[in-house]
């Protein structure tokens, strides 16, 4: 019997205003995930592919459908909850790194447990060193994002989204900005993270990296128009 | 048609419309402001016209009584250099209106239809016409004292204690008597004839002068012709009043507008200065923002000039709003602050106008500064490359490097949210500085007029406190004789007492006059020279301690004989000591007790008493007991006690402290403008920065603490800048002060000062935060992720 979905998208739709004009970006997705799965989502520009991960992380809020992530339905949670949902259930991480230029390495890592209010202060900074290490960075723990290489920087980024144990890891592109050999190291990183049981769901443009998820999830005009489970 | 570059940079100030009428405000408060410069000049010109108009006395002569027949009159007008010469009939009555009593000044004019010096001009209705009517001054109804309308009735005492209706016939005035209502008393226009009668008085008792050459010189000379000539026609003339001579460009009140000026000047240039850091800092942030889009402009073919122009041309608009409403609100506001200080201290209420250097400063610094304080974005946008702007990514990237982020880095803070805050300010060090610089002219600005209140207050405080009397005894005619003194110090509550007497005369200027034993309660700090003794005392001797101001001013030295001018004409006082104290500004004259009863012609005086322990309860009893022994004995005895005295003084220092810091509230506004607009740019500067907080777990509160603690390092810096400007300003100011009055102040600047003022600009700063805070936390993540 299959697990129940760790994430549930039901009917899911999204329509963008800007001023006068409208874009639908996503028009009814259903998807679930299981529990452990490692998900590729791949498709064209504008497809609507970085909208599911805003959607399942509840960045963005659909505009019709269902979401339900780790056991909340998270239209029935306002920005506050959302927020501190979010800081304990999913962990983020962003095509540009967007680290917080002003912290150190460790503590852009310490930052979600502060707002989590995890453990004491030196706990926090244990931790953070310890995700550090995990992603190879047991090196820079001092070091500001303008002294790191940006596969460096995408690893503390990594380190970041793992900070709280979340149980879901969304990525948006995740290696877009890195030279191949970065990305390699970088989805090693995921995989084995994947491996120790947290369920990830990542957007990419990289066939030869989508081929290497469990499942590649194909979105096209803000439709599923394939689910390759392999 | 404009073109499409300087639509752009137009378009960019709807875009950011919050920001753009922040800056247009603080704009317009600056050029409001400059309409400060043009209020003393303003008030000196309507006041010195208003003297030329109202042929306001050069000279005037205080004879108890001056039954002068017309043959007289045209002998005294007939001297050297008199221009026209009137009398009058001046007194201090009662009046009841509308059941209640108050003191009131009554002039007498010879004749209202010939009338030559201190003109009364009517403002409504007529001027009396034969007995019962009287003109009320138009001051009285503009300072609230009295709302007297024409038709109105107005009773006056009459020196038998009856009450006499008067109509009030018209409204009007005349400059010399109408500056007397804001500071004394309503005063009103009757007939000579009427004054005389009501008040029992034999004659006239003013004879006012205008003299066609001012020079002091020729004055002197005219007054002494006339002297000559009163002596010679009345023989027994005696005064009731110094000399009072208006040298030229003075008039009553021209002083105080003085001391006001360079308060007024003060807060006019801060402010401007202000508003300049502002526009320069709002520039730079468009910018900056705008840096993608300049290399995009410039990859199409953008020229470095033509988009300087497109930039300065968004810089203009701004400053020719800015100036507009400036200007709007520079009119009305100096009209009214012109109107306050033209009746408060010349007694004069004047029109509207509209000062033509006021609008072309506005104009040029409302546009001039505007377009200088560009200039360094504008520079900027002209000069970066193509490749520098498309890369530019809106913040500092290499952020870390520098000894100050180190610095920043290791300061001891538990909350990583406040850290950020800290850091996030020394992110962009120009930013924050230019940001603080408003605030830190904003605290200096009331620490440094705080600074100049509290040392010219003590000031104030310190005479009574060198008086060193409890109590001041006065009976109603004749006086406190020795009798009296006896029954004084025989109340067990007096440790001593002494009689004195106050008394004023004429030396480059009225000085007040304290006549006082050898052996006073009066704490002096002589400087050169000594006392005078009791023997000098007790044989009514010309000699005189002069008080160091006067000293200074006038080149008196100990052994110098000088000449003052009393009510009873010149007398010679030989200089034995110079005396530090402040009190009367360091203009007193320190004369025995005797001498000022002989040259004044009195024969008692006040009593000053100090009491065994200087207890307000130990005063209050000592009151009670004088006045039972005193009263018992026939005395109709008056009393201040001095603890109330100073109170209430404490009370309206308090309450000048409060207007003049109330002034100061212009450049505080400007100062947190300054912040609401660097804290609003901030918030888009960082929107992205503001998403991934969310998308890892930030809620409200952390980004409230994150922007309030960054606000409060801007708070704290503008303090910190404003402290030292605060003092320079204070002691500047009172540079000034000190020059004009030729005095020594002991200068203030206390700690407390500098404490509220954190206070205040914490709080203050916490305040305007809230606003552009909201946008703030009220984004959600996904549309500030999205935020380009």
């Amino acid at each position: 019997m299959p697990a129940s979905p760790i994430i549930s998208l039901g009917g899911v739709e999204k329509i963008y205003r800007t001023g006068r004009v409208e874009f639908p970006a996503l028009r009814g997705v259903d998807l679930d995930v299981a529990p452990g799965e490692l998900v590729a989502i791949v498709g064209p520009s504008g497809s609507g592919k970085s909208t599911v991960l805003n959607v399942i992380s509840g960045i963005d809020r659909p505009t019709a459908g269902d979401v339900v992530v780790a056991g909340h339905d998270l239209l029935e949670l306002d920005e506050e909850q959302l927020a501190a949902w979010r800081g304990e259930q999913v962990g983020i991480v962003f095509q540009f790194f967007q680290l917080l230029p002003t912290l150190t390495a460790r503590e852009n890592v310490m930052l979600p447990l502060d707002f989590a209010s995890i453990g004491s202060v030196r706990e926090r900074s244990d931790r953070a060193s310890e995700r550090l290490a995990r992603v190879g960075l047991g090196d820079r723990l001092d070091h500001f994002p303008a002294e790191l290489s940006g596969g460096e920087q995408q690893r503390v980024a990594i380190a970041r989204a793992l900070a709280c144990d979340p149980p879901i890891l969304v990525a948006d592109e995740p290696t877009g900005n890195l030279d191949t050999d970065t990305a390699d190291e970088m989805f090693a990183v995921l995989d084995t993270v994947n491996g120790d049981g947290t369920t990830v769901v990542y957007v990419t443009h990289d066939r030869r990296l989508a081929d290497r998820a469990h499942r590649i999830v194909s979105i096209r005009d803000g439709r599923v128009v394939g689910d390759d489970r392999r | 048609m404009i073109s499409a570059r300087a639509h752009h940079a137009i378009r960019q100030l709807t875009r950011r419309r919050g920001r753009s009428i922040l800056t247009i405000i603080t704009i317009a408060v600056a050029i409001a402001g400059v309409w400060m410069f043009a209020i003393p000049g303003n008030v000196r010109a309507v006041l010195a016209d208003r003297v030329e108009t109202d042929a306001m006395h050069t000279a005037r002569l205080a004879p108890n009584a001056a039954p002068l027949d017309a043959g007289q009159l045209a002998r005294l007008r007939a001297v050297d250099n008199v221009a026209a010469l009137d009398t009058r009939t001046l007194a201090r009555d009662d009046m009841r209106v509308e059941g209640r009593v108050e003191g009131v000044i009554l002039v007498g004019v010879d004749d209202f239809d010939q009338q030559s010096v201190n003109i009364v001009s009517l403002g409504q209705g007529g001027f009396p016409e034969g007995s019962g009517q009287l003109v009320s001054d138009d001051s009285n109804a503009t300072t609230g004292r009295l709302g007297a309308a024409v038709g109105d009735t107005i009773e006056l005492r009459t020196h038998t204690g009856r009450w006499e209706a008067f109509e009030v016939a018209g409204r009007g005035g005349t400059v010399r008597y109408s500056s007397e209502v804001a500071n004394d008393a309503p005063v009103l226009y009757l007939s000579s004839a009427d004054v005389q009668r009501i008040m029992g008085y034999p004659a006239a008792n003013s004879i006012d002068v205008l003299a066609e050459d001012p020079s002091p010189a020729a004055v002197d000379t005219m007054v002494t012709e006339l002297r000559t000539v009163l002596t010679d026609e009345l023989p027994d003339i005696s005064y009731w009043d110094v000399l009072e001579v208006w040298r030229p460009g003075t008039w009553p009140g021209s002083e105080d507008i003085g001391n006001f000026v360079v308060v007024f000047y003060t807060i006019a240039a801060v402010a401007l200065v202000a508003a300049l850091v502002i526009i320069f800092t709002t520039m730079n942030t468009i910018v900056r923002e705008q840096t993608r889009e300049i290399g995009v402009m410039k990859a199409v073919g953008g020229t470095p000039r033509a988009i300087a122009v497109g930039y300065l041309s968004a810089a203009l608009v701004l400053g020719t709003v800015g100036t507009a409403i400036g200007i709007g609100i520079g009119i009305p506001l100096s009209n009214r602050l012109m109107q306050f200080m033209s009746s408060e201290f010349g007694g004069t209420s004047v029109g509207w106008v509209i000062s033509g250097l006021a609008v072309v400063l506005s104009l040029a610094l409302g546009l001039g500064g505007t377009a200088l304080a560009s200039i360094p974005a504008v520079r900027h946008a002209a000069h970066i490359t193509v490749r520098q702007a498309i890369e530019d990514h809106g913040v500092l990237a290499s952020y870390g490097t520098r000894p100050l982020d180190r610095a920043a880095a290791r300061f001891p803070l538990t909350s990583r949210r406040s850290q950020m805050g800290i850091r996030n300010a020394t992110r962009r060090v120009g930013r924050t500085v230019a940001t603080a610089v408003p605030i830190g002219l904003a605290v200096a600005t009331l620490l440094g007029f705080a600074g100049v209140l509290l040392t010219v207050v003590e000031e104030d405080l310190r005479t009574f406190d060198l008086e060193g009397a409890d109590l001041i005894l006065w009976n109603r005619s004749p006086g406190l004789d020795a009798r009296a003194g006896e029954l004084i110090n025989a109340v067990p509550e007096v440790a001593f007492a002494h009689p004195m007497t106050y008394s004023s005369v004429e030396l480059d200027g009225e000085k007040y006059v304290w006549g006082l034993p050898a052996v006073s309660t009066y704490d002096n700090e002589l400087i050169a020279g000594r006392w005078y003794s009791e023997e000098e005392d007790q044989a009514a001797a010309r000699v005189v301690v002069v008080g160091e101001a006067t000293a200074n001013q006038n080149g008196i030295g100990v052994g110098d004989v000088i000449t003052v001018e009393t009510r009873g004409g010149p007398l010679g006082l030989e200089v034995v000591g110079i005396d530090g104290q402040l009190v009367n500004d360091g203009q007193g004259l320190f004369i025995p007790f005797s001498t000022v009863l002989d040259y004044e012609g009195r024969t008692t005086g006040n009593w000053w008493v100090r009491t065994v322990d200087r207890d307000p309860a130990t005063v209050d009893a000592a009151a009670t007991a004088i006045h039972e022994t005193l009263e018992s004995q026939g005395y109709q005895l008056e009393s201040s006690r001095r603890y109330i005295d100073r109170d209430q003084n404490v009370r309206e220092n308090r309450l000048i402290v409060t207007v003049v810091m109330a002034m100061g509230l212009p450049i505080v506004a400007i100062g947190m403008i300054g912040l609401v607009s660097a804290t609003a740019s901030n918030v888009l500067d960082r929107t992205r920065e503001i998403g991934i907080l969310r998308s890892i777990g930030a809620r409200r509160r952390d980004l409230r603490v994150m922007f309030r603690a960054e606000g409060l390092v801007i708070g704290v810096l503008g303090w910190l800048m404003g402290i030292p400007a605060g003092y320079a300003m204070a002691r500047l100011i009172l540079y000034v002060f000190e020059r004009r009055f030729d005095a020594a102040f002991r200068f203030q600047f206390p700690l407390w000062t500098i404490a509220i003022a954190l206070a205040v600009t914490l709080v203050m700063t916490l305040v305007v935060m809230r606003f552009p805070l909201r946008r703030a936390v009220r984004l959600s993540p996904g549309s500030a992720l999205r935020y380009e």
